[in-house]
Formats: C-alpha cells, sequence, structure tokens
C-alpha cells in the first residue's frame, strides 16, 4: 500500500472513531485543555505506527492504549494521580459495551435538548465548549465570577443530560 | 442510559470533568468507579456529554494540526475535512449544532457544516497561540517545498512540524531543551518539553529544569534524565530504525507503550532499534552531531530550587499562600519594587487563584490582579489611574539557603489579542527584596517573550520578585507563564553568562 493510500486510510479510520477517542482521552485526563493536547499527540503518535497497526483489529481499542500511555506520561510529569490502571481497564470494558447506534442517539438527542435551553443559558454554553477561555475568563467577560459560572455550567449540564435520557427513553417506547 | 446521576454523583464528575478534584474526591471517584458498573456507565455517559459538546470542538483544531504535520494541502484538507468528518461540526452555537447534528441523522458519514462564523466571533476575544520552542540557528537549510520554512528567532507553536532537506536546525524548547537537527529530518513540536522525531538526526542537552525532556520516534521513546544525546530515525514503517547514543548523563529508552522503567543508557553507550528488538550499538554519525550542540555551560550547572508552576499550590479561603516557599501580591501602594507598598493577595476559592482581599471594596485599580496556576492578570496601568502606577501580579520567591541564583527558561505568553485598536503590551520585571529592579521585558504583539535573569549571591530568606505589569493600560492583558529559580553548582558566580545566548537572547 502507497503512502497515498495508508493517508487515505488513516484519515478515514480516524474519522470514524476520533470521537470515541476524544471522550476517552476526556474520561482519563486531568481536564479538557490537556485532552485536546493528548489526542494531538495520540493522533500523531498512531500514524507515526501506523504501518505496525493490525487491519481488522480495532483501530479505537488501538487508539485508546496510545492516548492512555500519553496520558500516564502527562499526569506522571505533572506529578498528578491518574486513575488506578484497574479503574481504567474497567472504564474501557464499560465503554465497550456502549454501541455506536447508542452513541449517535444521544448526540442527536443532544441538539434537540439544547434548542429548548433558555437563551441566555444556550449563550454560555456557547461560550464555555467553543472557545479556548478558561472558566475564569469566560467568567470575566460575562461579568460573573468563576464560581457562578461554573455553578450555572453544572446545572446547565445535568438539565441537559436529563432530557437526553428522557429522550432517548420516548425514542425506545416509541 | 441508565438512572440518573445523584447530586453527589454529579459534583464528583462535575468536579473531575473541570479539573478541580482534590485528593479526597480523587479517591472517592476512584472508589465508585472500581466499585459500580452502573457509576462507570453514568460516568461515561456524563462524560460523553462533554465530549460531544467540547471534543468535537478540540478534535477540529486538532485534525487541522494533524493534516498540517503531515504535509497535506489546505485545499485538500478542506475537501477532506467535509468527505469524512463523523462529528464534524463545532459547537459554536446551539443552531448550528441542532443542523449539524441533525444532518448525522441516519448518514454517518455525509457532510457536515462547520461552526467557523461562530468560532471566528469567539476569537475576537483572544487565543493562546500556544507556542513552545523558537528557532535559534539555521544553518545552510533547505526546506521542503510546501512545508513552513523557518528564521532565527522564529517561534514555534505546539504541533508544529520542522521538515528539511538539509542543513542544520537549532531550537530550543521553553522548557530549555536545545535541539540541534540535521537535514535530512523531520521533526514535530509536540509540547515545551517533547518532541517527535519522525525522520533524521537530532542531538539534544537538556539543563537540569529540563529533565525528562521527551523525543518520541516511530520505535522506541527516549526521556532525558539530564544529560546530552543523539536519536537517529531511519527507514520507515516496519523497516524503522532508531539508534540513540548518549555522551553525557543519563537517557531512558522506553519501548512502544511504555510508561516507565525502560532501559537506562549512560554516557558512552548506546542502543539499535527495530521493530523486532532493541540491541547494544552505536551511530558515530549521530554522536558527532552532538558536537553542533552550543557551549553554554550555564545549562550544566546550577540546580532546580523553584518552579513557578509546579510550585503552585491553592490556599485556605481569604488567607495568603504559606504552602510553599512561593508568594504573591501587588504593588498596591507603589510602584513596583517598592515592597513597603506592597499587599498580600489571598486565596479565593470560586475563582481558583489568588486576589486582592479587598477586590470588592476599595481597591478598584488592583481588582483585576489575579495569580492562579497557568498565569494571571495584573491590575491597572499607569494611564488609566489617577496616581500613574501600574500595578503588577507580583510572585516573590523566598530563597531557602545561600548561593549564586539565576532565573532560568522563564516565559510569558500574553493572549493572543484580535483587537489591535486596544493591544498593549505587558512587561515583566524582576527584583530581590527591596533593591533596584534587574530586568525589564515586554512582551509585544508577538504575545511571547522569554526571560533569564542572573540575580547574583543570595542569603537564606531573601525573596525574589518577579511582576507582570500591564505597561499603560490592563486591556488584553490575560497571561500565561513559567519560571525557574536555579542555584548555581559549579563554577559558582562569573563563569555563567545568564543573559546571553539561548531563547531570551534577543527578546
Amino acid at each position: 500500500m502507497s503512502r497515498a493510500e495508508d493517508r487515505e486510510e488513516f484519515l478515514a479510520l480516524l474519522s470514524e472513531h476520533e470521537a470515541q477517542l476524544s471522550g476517552f482521552l476526556c474520561a482519563i485526563a486531568p481536564n479538557y485543555q490537556d485532552a485536546e493536547d493528548l489526542l494531538q499527540q495520540t493522533v500523531l503518535t498512531m500514524w507515526q505506527k501506523f504501518a505496525e497497526f493490525e487491519r481488522g483489529t480495532s483501530f479505537v481499542a488501538w487508539g485508546r492504549q496510545i492516548g492512555r500511555y500519553k496520558t500516564m506520561n502527562l499526569m506522571k510529569a505533572r506529578r498528578l494521580t491518574p486513575l488506578d490502571d484497574a479503574v481504567i481497564d474497567l472504564l474501557l470494558v464499560a465503554e465497550a459495551k456502549q454501541d455506536r447506534d447508542h452513541r449517535l442517539a444521544r448526540r442527536r438527542a443532544l441538539a434537540g435538548c439544547l434548542e429548548k435551553l433558555p437563551a441566555r443559558d444556550r449563550q454560555l454554553v456557547e461560550r464555555a465548549y467553543s472557545s479556548e477561555q478558561p472558566i475564569k475568563d469566560v467568567a470575566a467577560a460575562v461579568g460573573r465570577s468563576a464560581g457562578g459560572v461554573y455553578n450555572s455550567l453544572g446545572r446547565i449540564r445535568q438539565a441537559l443530560l436529563q432530557c437526553i435520557q428522557a429522550t432517548l427513553a420516548k425514542e425506545e417506547r416509541a | 442510559m441508565n438512572k440518573r446521576l445523584s447530586t453527589d454523583e454529579h459534583r464528583l464528575f462535575d468536579a473531575a470533568c473541570s479539573g478541580q478534584l482534590d485528593a479526597d474526591s480523587h479517591a472517592v471517584l476512584q472508589r465508585v468507579l472500581r466499585d459500580s458498573e452502573e457509576v462507570r456507565v453514568r460516568y461515561l455517559d456524563y462524560l460523553a456529554l462533554h465530549s460531544d459538546l467540547f471534543g468535537a470542538v478540540r478534535a477540529a483544531r486538532v485534525r487541522e494540526r494533524f493534516l498540517a504535520t503531515i504535509g497535506v494541502a489546505p485545499q485538500r484538507t478542506s475537501e477532506r475535512r467535509r468527505r469524512y468528518r463523523v462529528v464534524g461540526a463545532v459547537l459554536a452555537t446551539a443552531a448550528a449544532l441542532t443542523l449539524v447534528l441533525n444532518a448525522q441523522r441516519g448518514a454517518e458519514d455525509k457532510t457536515v457544516a462547520t461552526a467557523s462564523q461562530g468560532l471566528a466571533a469567539q476569537e475576537g476575544e483572544g487565543s493562546w497561540r500556544g507556542l513552545i520552542a523558537r528557532v535559534n540557528r539555521v544553518e545552510a537549510v533547505e526546506w521542503q517545498p510546501g512545508c513552513r520554512t523557518f528564521v532565527e528567532s522564529d517561534l514555534i507553536a505546539a504541533g508544529e512540524a520542522m521538515v528539511l532537506r538539509a542543513g542544520i536546525l537549532e531550537v530550543e524548547f521553553r522548557q530549555g531543551a536545545v535541539v540541534v537537527l540535521e537535514g535530512p529530518a523531520h521533526l514535530v513540536a509536540d509540547d515545551a518539553n517533547a518532541a517527535s522525531l519522525l525522520q533524521g538526526r537530532l542531538a539534544a542537552v537538556a539543563p537540569p529544569w529540563a529533565t525528562g525532556f521527551r523525543v518520541d520516534t516511530p520505535g522506541v521513546d527516549v526521556v532525558d534524565h539530564g544529560t546530552e544525546f543523539a536519536v537517529n530515525v531511519s527507514g520507515a514503517g516496519a523497516d524503522a530504525r532508531v539508534n540513540v547514543v548518549v555522551t553525557e548523563g543519563e537517557v531512558e529508552v522506553l519501548a512502544d507503550q511504555q510508561v516507565d522503567g525502560g532501559r537506562r543508557l549512560l554516557a558512552g553507550e548506546g542502543v539499535n532499534a527495530t521493530e523486532d528488538a532493541v540491541e547494544d550499538g552505536d551511530d558515530a554519525a549521530a554522536r558527532k552531531l552532538t558536537e553542533q550542540l552550543p557551549d553554554r555551560p550555564e545549562l550544566k550547572n546550577a540546580v532546580v530550587v523553584g518552579d513557578r508552576w509546579s510550585g503552585w499550590a491553592p490556599g485556605s479561603e481569604g488567607q495568603p499562600c504559606r504552602e510553599s516557599a512561593w508568594r504573591y501580591f501587588t504593588n498596591r501602594d507603589g510602584e513596583f519594587g517598592d515592597v513597603q507598598g506592597y499587599k498580600e493577595l489571598v486565596w479565593h476559592e470560586a475563582d481558583n487563584c489568588y486576589r486582592p482581599a479587598d477586590r470588592e471594596t476599595s481597591s478598584w485599580f488592583s481588582q483585576h490582579v489575579r495569580v492562579h496556576r497557568d498565569g494571571g492578570h495584573p491590575g491597572r496601568g499607569r494611564d488609566q489611574v489617577w496616581d500613574k502606577i501600574d500595578r503588577y501580579s507580583i510572585t516573590g520567591f523566598v530563597v531557602p539557603e545561600d548561593g549564586v541564583y539565576r532565573i532560568e527558561a522563564g516565559w510569558l505568553e500574553r493572549m493572543w489579542a484580535k483587537r489591535w485598536d486596544r493591544d498593549e503590551m505587558l512587561d515583566i520585571a524582576v527584583h530581590v527584596n527591596d533593591g533596584p529592579v534587574l530586568m525589564r521585558e515586554f512582551c509585544n504583539r508577538d504575545s511571547f517573550v522569554a526571560f533569564r535573569q542572573a540575580l547574583g549571591e543570595l542569603s537564606a530568606g531573601d525573596t525574589i520578585y518577579v511582576g507582570v505589569g500591564p505597561n499603560g493600560a490592563d486591556f488584553n492583558d490575560k497571561f500565561r507563564w513559567g519560571f525557574y529559580v536555579v542555584r548555581e553548582t559549579s563554577p559558582p558566580g562569573g563563569a555563567t553568562a545568564p543573559n546571553e545566548g539561548g531563547l531570551a537572547a534577543t527578546d
């Protein structure tokens, strides 16, 4: 296989699985800013080692292992305590059980739930999730305390989660 | 999806997502995740919500950088993104998100829109450039066509690639490691203390403050433990071969997926690694490349006594920092350098930072002063206040023992401002005790400045003050920074020329 074909195949696989990979790194990284850097490093390493990837095996499982290793290195360098290996293994098992249709249904439900949010909450979510600013800076921009913004986001996420659960339950009944 | 989150679970998961877990909560999280499959599923579901909202934004940026790294042209990048994106859209507006996610309904690989307009709107408020290295030397370099070319003093962002067909390139990483790359070679700057060598030959020297400097390769990974070493990557894919040689100190060679406990190599030793084996071996050409490393004795004659980043610790509500040798101030009642006018900042839990105790009452000119783990914000500038004094965000370090001290690997990055009409520079300055200001550097529109400073002979209990000021006005003055306080070992004093050469030389 030529390098160009390798690249096409790699990008196709990455496109299919990057959300899962990103989600896993979010689960084990110290925070979301770090998850982005870790995803960057993981993807690069996967590309470097793509010749070693065994076709027919799970691309995302392979990526998770590399991402896990990168995360452990980061935590070690920062002298942070990572989740135990055993806990991460258990999370991997639980995640593997979640099927793709469920994930897609959840994202569809999220879209509908966002529409139902009050405008002010929706604007806060936009601001918090689409910029690189830390919450403290988001808070300063909207004239609130960081603690207040954390609380609001927590409340909004909880509301979104409940809405998603209700939507999925309704779809299952239909 | 499993049963709803309890309030405690929600609080715990939210803290984990936001990087705000304390040690006790971390232990609780570990326990509940270990003990219950249902909790694990709920945790993953909760994280999936974050990931869907946030990860897609980040994933989109990662993809852009990755495609640039592997040399895919922008036009094709765009086509490719439209063709392949699964999650695809970024979530700048709920409306855009709705469109995007609905577009995926039943057809996962279909084209989806990006919400770049929304992101552009956010960029209007500034962003971090993520600069992590600088080019020190470019010698007879022939660059790979289509890739970025560099000249001396160019700044390098995380994820940027240096691809050269021939010549010598010297790069200094933000944390202090200096790398010499010999073409043909392909190096990607990963972060302030790590790089990926995809092809070619590299020599590196890592001072004590850059211990842990890491070079990832398609085979083994190399981690510095205070040393000078060289790495050569030849071949590709299954035929890749990696040679590592050590000329001073010690490195650790890690196999794929190995976090620690790798093979240790001492000065004079080397290995050749292939897909199948890691064997003793040498690489004379790589070893010779270490002769191209800069002759800077200050990279080897000091020990680290203070690290601004890792020394930072949260305090007790309303109290000044007493957790370590670090102290935080603002010059509320006088000029920077006049310690009689310094007022100590206090911990504010909700904002996760040190800030003035009287922020809500009298001192409006210092109300924006902040110190948090990554950086902070100065107060008002002299052009904004009646007493014409710049208010600084000041970090103090109490010297633990007598000796000759320096500041090393100092850097400051200001949030990248898009509003040039409101753009002002930041300044960074240093003094010891009530002595004169020893250094003042300005962070201009490059948004990045590096600094080093000799401090001379200090006694235990002396305080080093490093302040970041608004330089006139405090518009767009959020900053991130770091520096190390080091004590010289040998030779003491004069042999070092701390302000000559290196990352800070021409700033």
